[in-house]
């Protein structure tokens, strides 16, 4: 599938866009949600630690990520690719001028629900029944969504803990959708073990399940076990774990048109943790 | 028209609408884990669309469940220190509320399912994507709050951190609705009595003001009754 990487790159040229999108090694990023993180951005852009910057559009309208003087990628939490009732413009025109605004090569997205109807969101994205049913909603939503942005969608899948539907797992779901509405793929690590861990599944299963020519950036965080049960969790106020490190370091290998390794960590977790994590990351993504 | 929205049918959207209601009420997860058809056919739905829905019995399930309601708690503990344990003192930190009877309540409710009883987002995408105000409106509505039989106490502390929240937003918020609290807010300590106001200056200090003619400085000032704010009001006033 290097046509994918091809309709990406298409659209990089035709935008001039500043982000520096070279292939391998990926550029090596972190997530950005407000401005109390803009001291951290800082130290580690002056540490060479840094590439770029990954907004969570859209975003308070008195922070100034652009303070950062960092190439930037958009993503949004706040779009449910999996809603029956569709995508709310008001969200999606928002994530649209952040993404322009800021030449973002592409623009990360949900496949969730965020909510029981048209708008609104209860929190954490959640999994619908992975099931063809919803597989044509989504595909159906990004499509429309890249039409209405001009640029590709790359999506991303949350973590599960109850997998319910006809496909044999979410990521025979993801390559479904992705395959049958063009778009590309942000492999979340952090939540692929959870999953694996939380359905019974071995560590690195279904892997085989994605065209991995459409991944074009991994997200890593920490993870945790449950308090009072055997179930994991995303934990972003932690680091990346050596053995989650080790993983990054196995994929960076064998996809081909990674882009992008993007760090999630709390603004509120240690900020002298967000530079280790940092460095570990990028020596883990550029290991030969 | 909206180019976003999905064409899609009743039967796909009322099985999203029971799936996430499965996940936040608990309500539903007791009736549906003992008679699933009948729940079911509320919706619209089928025996047929059992296979679409989650077991709610298992771990798992509930393990999910858990996670999601400690993320809404830690949203309404961080905003409502002050009147979480005015309503149950057993409410300490995010757990203690996530496990509680009165956060159940409010999960259960049509101020958490329906956008149209919130507030707009401070960041201008409109209502329903944000539980500060959700919650806040609940319990206004529910403890009789702005009515002459709720709790002085209650209504002290709810107003105090339901107003220090819009308060904060209207200092950078892109949404029109937020620039209205930018003088303050303030509410009759006692209801239906203007003698006594409280009014919760922008720098968060909260002053009391008796005299008889108060009521009609403040409202000079451009700050707003407390009383007054319901989703109807945000509606009309934008």
């Amino acid at each position: 599938m290097a046509c994918i990487a091809s309709i990406a790159i298409g659209y990089l040229l035709t935008m001039q866009t500043p982000f520096p999108f070279t292939g391998h090694p990926p550029l090596i990023g972190a997530r950005w949600d407000d401005g109390s993180q803009n001291a951290r951005f800082l130290v580690a852009k002056s540490l060479g630690l840094i590439d770029f910057v990954e907004i969570n559009f859209p975003v308070s309208p008195s922070e100034s990520p652009s303070e950062l003087g960092l190439p930037v990628i958009a993503h949004t939490s706040n779009n449910p690719l999996c809603s029956a009732f569709g995508v709310d413009p008001a969200v999606a025109a928002l994530v649209r001028q952040g993404a322009h605004e800021f030449a973002s090569p592409w623009i990360g997205e949900h496949l969730a629900w965020l909510s029981d109807g048209p708008v609104g969101s209860m929190g954490y994205v959640m999994n619908p029944p992975f099931c063809t049913e919803f597989k044509d909603v989504a595909v159906e939503n990004t499509k429309r969504l890249m039409s209405y942005y001009g640029l590709p969608v790359a999506l991303e899948l949350g973590p599960v803990y109850s997998f319910s539907g006809s496909y044999e797992s979410e990521l025979h779901f993801l390559d479904a959708v992705a395959r049958e509405a063009g778009s590309l793929i942000i492999f979340d690590v952090s939540h692929w073990l959870i999953s694996n861990n939380n359905c019974g599944r071995p560590e690195r299963f279904g892997l085989d399940a994605l065209d991995l020519s459409r991944v074009v950036e991994l997200h890593v965080a920490g993870i945790r076990p449950s308090d009072n049960s055997g179930y994991w969790h995303d934990a972003h106020a932690l680091p990346p774990s050596a053995s989650t490190l080790e993983i990054v370091s196995d994929l960076v290998k064998i996809l081909p048109n990674l882009r992008a390794v993007t760090l999630e960590h709390n603004a509120d977790a240690p900020p002298e943790e967000f530079i280790s994590a940092l460095r570990d990351l990028r020596n883990a993504a550029t290991r030969q | 028209m909206n180019t976003l929205a999905t064409p899609f049918g009743e039967s796909i959207r009322q099985i999203q609408r029971l799936y996430v209601r499965l996940l936040f009420c608990k309500q539903y997860r007791v009736r549906y884990a003992s008679d699933p058809d009948r729940v079911l056919q509320k919706f619209g739905l089928t025996s047929a669309y059992r296979s679409f829905m989650p077991n709610v019995s298992t771990d798992s399930f509930l393990a999910e469940v858990n996670g999601r309601r400690i993320g809404v708690a830690r949203e309404v503990f961080d905003q409502f220190r002050r009147t979480l344990p005015l309503l149950d003192p057993h409410i300490t930190n995010v757990t203690s509320l996530a496990v509680s009877e009165l956060f159940s309540d409010f999960l259960s409710s049509d101020y958490f399912f329906q956008a149209e009883n919130s507030l707009p987002h401070p960041y201008g995408i409109g209502r329903g994507y944000e539980n500060v105000s959700k919650f806040a409106l609940w319990i206004k509505h529910s403890r009789h709050v702005s009515s002459s039989n709720g709790d002085p106490s209650l209504r002290r502390s709810l107003y105090t951190d339901f107003g220090s929240y819009l308060v904060l937003h209207s200092r950078h918020s892109s949404e029109v609705f937020f620039s209205r609290f930018s003088s303050g807010a303030y509410w009759n300590e006692i209801h239906d009595s203007p003698a006594s106001l409280l009014i919760l200056t922008p720098y968060f200090r909260l002053v009391r003001v008796s005299s008889e003619s108060a009521t009609e400085k403040v409202v000079a000032m451009g700050i707003v009754d407390l009383d007054t704010i319901d989703p109807l009001w945000s509606h009309l006033k934008q």
